[in-house]
């Protein structure tokens, strides 16, 4: 993708999350999932800041997950010589400080703990990256970029239909939007970088 | 050795990004309900008081939805019945434009214009099911009281209730017409099929094997919402649903459901029940599925306690397995003699008769070979199908994942295309039933497949829709 190309999609970015940020109507869930002691008042509506065991899971590998980003991200910053790379993963450092700052507030306020950890499979992947350079690191953090998006996405899909707290469903239909915009600049890069054709959204 | 150990390090170097990715792959999955439904936690009361206290703010939500989508008045095409001769046809384009837009300046634009703009009516969109978050099969109120009536059978939720107006439904109960009696005309007798009155309608028209088909087709058996468990939604337990439960007289009542072909819940798009008529002709089968004969469906969806792609929730609730050589076959053979209704301006090759069609319709027909682009994939020769998947990428022309009413619409992908013969007689149109008419159809196609047709075309195109 070149500069203008980037700036571009960075900017659509901005415009949906604008849209979607807007209120939107609290979840009218399916009652059978609900915890045993969720609290409902009226019935039909689980009282404010409640959770179920999908929001606590939820925000434990959200969170991981922007925490995986960043770290990432600031590896490709000092390692990669691509400036579109580059680029990219400047913008996902930021995009994913601030989602995480957004989530631990919500999570502070549904008394919901973040991860303190980083999973396994995220510190493999680091490990790897850590021991790359040049081109082989780009392919592995665009490949290593493409996975944790894809399960980001479900992750959010997920939590949106899934979960019982509305703050936390309403930051995951919004942060989808978003992750699947990174989700288009990550396939636009890899069909550059890999010169094989583009796939999933890049091919709209 | 060495050559061997060179081969080896080779190789290694080679596939390095490779078994990198290996390691990953092995790593955690997801939570295991993004794929498994959850068990129920809560009593049954509990879940039914809550499901009933949400109900109407449900169908309050899809109410402002559709409404902000469609028209949806009772404007009838004068003149024009499905084939039962019950039921009139609807008229005009019901799909609303964004504000300050008309049909003309949209088909200007390029889609990329289009999707930046927000400029895609809400209507093309992908239409969400009434409560996505539990889905399931909701039933339309007619077949509810009829079954009530004849079988007294509850098929009515208590979390959720049909949501379109009937008179954008397909007639009840549909007409009847056989592939092995086509004298007869409709054999329905103007009643629905039930278990109570099947033996007494069919008899002498049908065959034994047949006849035992069409006993399984309306035998209920457990399903996902209707079932004895506590996880249900239908007051009292319940013996289940029967295949044409939704497929009245082997046509559609427009009775919906979610797809079983995706995960997670909140991207399953709604199912709109298609017709089984000329299901004979039909070479593939499930929207997504691409089944290779009826007997793969017909045997399957009783293993998933009915299009939920969920075998291990539908074995909690009591499963069918229907005997494949003799129960299946049987079921079949029954829905393979299921006609088209009479289209009496096509010839046998599926060209409209020039001697009985009007100036119009030939028009229409000239349209959907050439210029509309329709034929390139509803082949006349083959009832109006080609027996493949397209995908239409809409996705060009909006933002996905945006969340509306609990349904996060993601790409379609590639779908079956289904027939048009006798397709007056099947709204709401396309797979979710998202267009409510045939005109919505036309100017659908028209923005998607960048045709750029006149109004008089259009309206040609649709004349001849109306005969097939």
């Amino acid at each position: 993708m070149n500069a203008f190309a980037f700036r571009a999609c960075v900017a659509a970015s901005a415009v949906a999350l604008a849209g979607i940020c807007a209120p939107a109507a609290a979840q009218l869930g399916n009652p059978a999932g609900w915890a045993p002691t969720t609290m409902a008042d009226p019935p039909g509506k689980p009282a404010p800041n409640r959770t179920n065991v999908q929001d606590e899971l939820f925000v434990q590998l959200a969170s991981a997950g922007d925490r995986f980003e960043i770290q990432a991200s600031e590896l490709a910053l000092q390692k990669s010589g691509n400036d579109g790379i580059k680029d990219f993963a400047q913008r996902m450092k930021q995009a994913h400080s601030d989602t995480s700052a957004k989530l631990a507030s919500i999570a502070q306020a549904a008394n919901v703990p973040v991860s303190k950890s980083t999973p396994p499979d995220d510190q493999a992947t680091l490990e790897r990256l850590k021991s790359l350079d040049g081109d082989g690191f780009d392919s592995a953090y665009l490949q290593a970029q493409l996975v944790a998006h894809q399960k980001a996405a479900q992750l959010l899909i997920w939590e949106a239909g899934q979960g019982q707290n509305g703050d936390l469903q309403r930051y995951a239909a919004a942060a989808l939007v978003d992750v699947l915009a990174h989700m288009e600049a990550i396939q636009r890069l890899l069909a550059e970088h890999t010169t094989v054709g583009k796939q999933g959204l890049a091919t709209r | 050795m060495n050559r061997k150990f060179a081969l080896c390090a080779g190789t290694t170097a080679a596939t390095a990004f490779a078994v990198a990715l290996a390691v990953d792959a092995g790593a955690d999955p997801l939570p295991p309900d993004t794929t498994y439904r959850p068990l129920p936690t809560l009593p049954f009361s509990t879940v039914r008081q809550h499901d009933e206290a949400m109900k109407p703010e449900v169908m309050e939500r899809q109410r402002a939805l559709l409404n902000q989508r469609y028209d949806l008045s009772d404007r009838p095409i004068p003149g024009v019945m499905m084939s039962g001769g019950r039921k009139a046809v609807q008229a005009g384009v019901r799909v609303k434009l964004p504000q300050g837009a008309t049909w003309e300046s949209l088909a200007e634009l390029s889609p990329q214009e289009i999707r930046e703009r927000g400029l895609l009516p809400d209507g093309f969109k992908p239409l969400p099911h009434v409560k996505q978050t539990a889905g399931g099969q909701i039933f339309p109120q007619q077949q509810i009281d009829t079954i009530q009536q004849m079988e007294q059978r509850d098929l009515r939720r208590f979390d959720a209730d049909f949501d379109l107006p009937a008179h954008l439904t397909p007639e009840f109960p549909p007409p009847i017409f056989l592939t092995t009696r086509p004298e007869l005309g409709d054999v329905s007798r103007g009643q629905l099929l039930t278990i109570r009155n099947f033996y007494e309608i069919m008899n002498g028209i049908v065959t034994p094997v047949q006849m035992e088909g069409l006993r399984l087709l309306l035998t209920p058996f457990p399903q996902e919402e209707f079932n004895q468990t506590e996880d249900r939604k239908v007051a009292q337990q319940s013996l289940g649903v029967t295949c044409l439960d939704c497929h009245s007289n082997f046509h559609s009542n427009a009775a919906f459901h979610l797809t079983p072909d995706l995960r997670p819940q909140a991207v399953r798009f709604r199912l709109d029940t298609p017709s089984l008529r000329g299901v004979f002709a039909q070479q593939i089968h499930g929207s997504k599925r691409s089944l290779r004969s009826l007997e793969d469906f017909t045997e399957f969806e009783q293993r998933t306690a009915y299009f939920n792609g969920d075998h291990v929730s539908a074995t909690r609730k009591g499963v069918h397995l229907p005997d494949r050589a003799n129960q299946v076959a049987m079921m079949a053979q029954m829905q393979n003699i299921i006609d088209f209704p009479p289209a009496p301006k096509l010839d046998p090759g599926g060209a409209l008769n020039p001697a009985l069609a009007t100036q119009q319709e030939l028009e229409g027909e000239a349209l959907f070979m050439g210029k509309g682009r329709c034929a390139e994939c509803h082949l006349p020769q083959t009832a109006f199908m080609d027996q493949t998947m397209h995908d239409l990428k809409l996705e060009r022309f909006y933002k996905t994942g945006a969340t509306v009413n609990d349904f996060i619409a993601i790409p379609d992908g590639p779908i079956k295309t289904f027939t048009l013969r006798g397709i007056k007689d099947t709204p709401p149109y396309m797979h979710d039933g998202r267009l409510m008419t045939l005109a919505d159809t036309v100017e659908f196609f028209n923005l998607i497949l960048g045709l750029k047709l006149t109004q008089q075309e259009k309206d040609a195109l649709l004349a001849y829709l109306l005969v097939l």
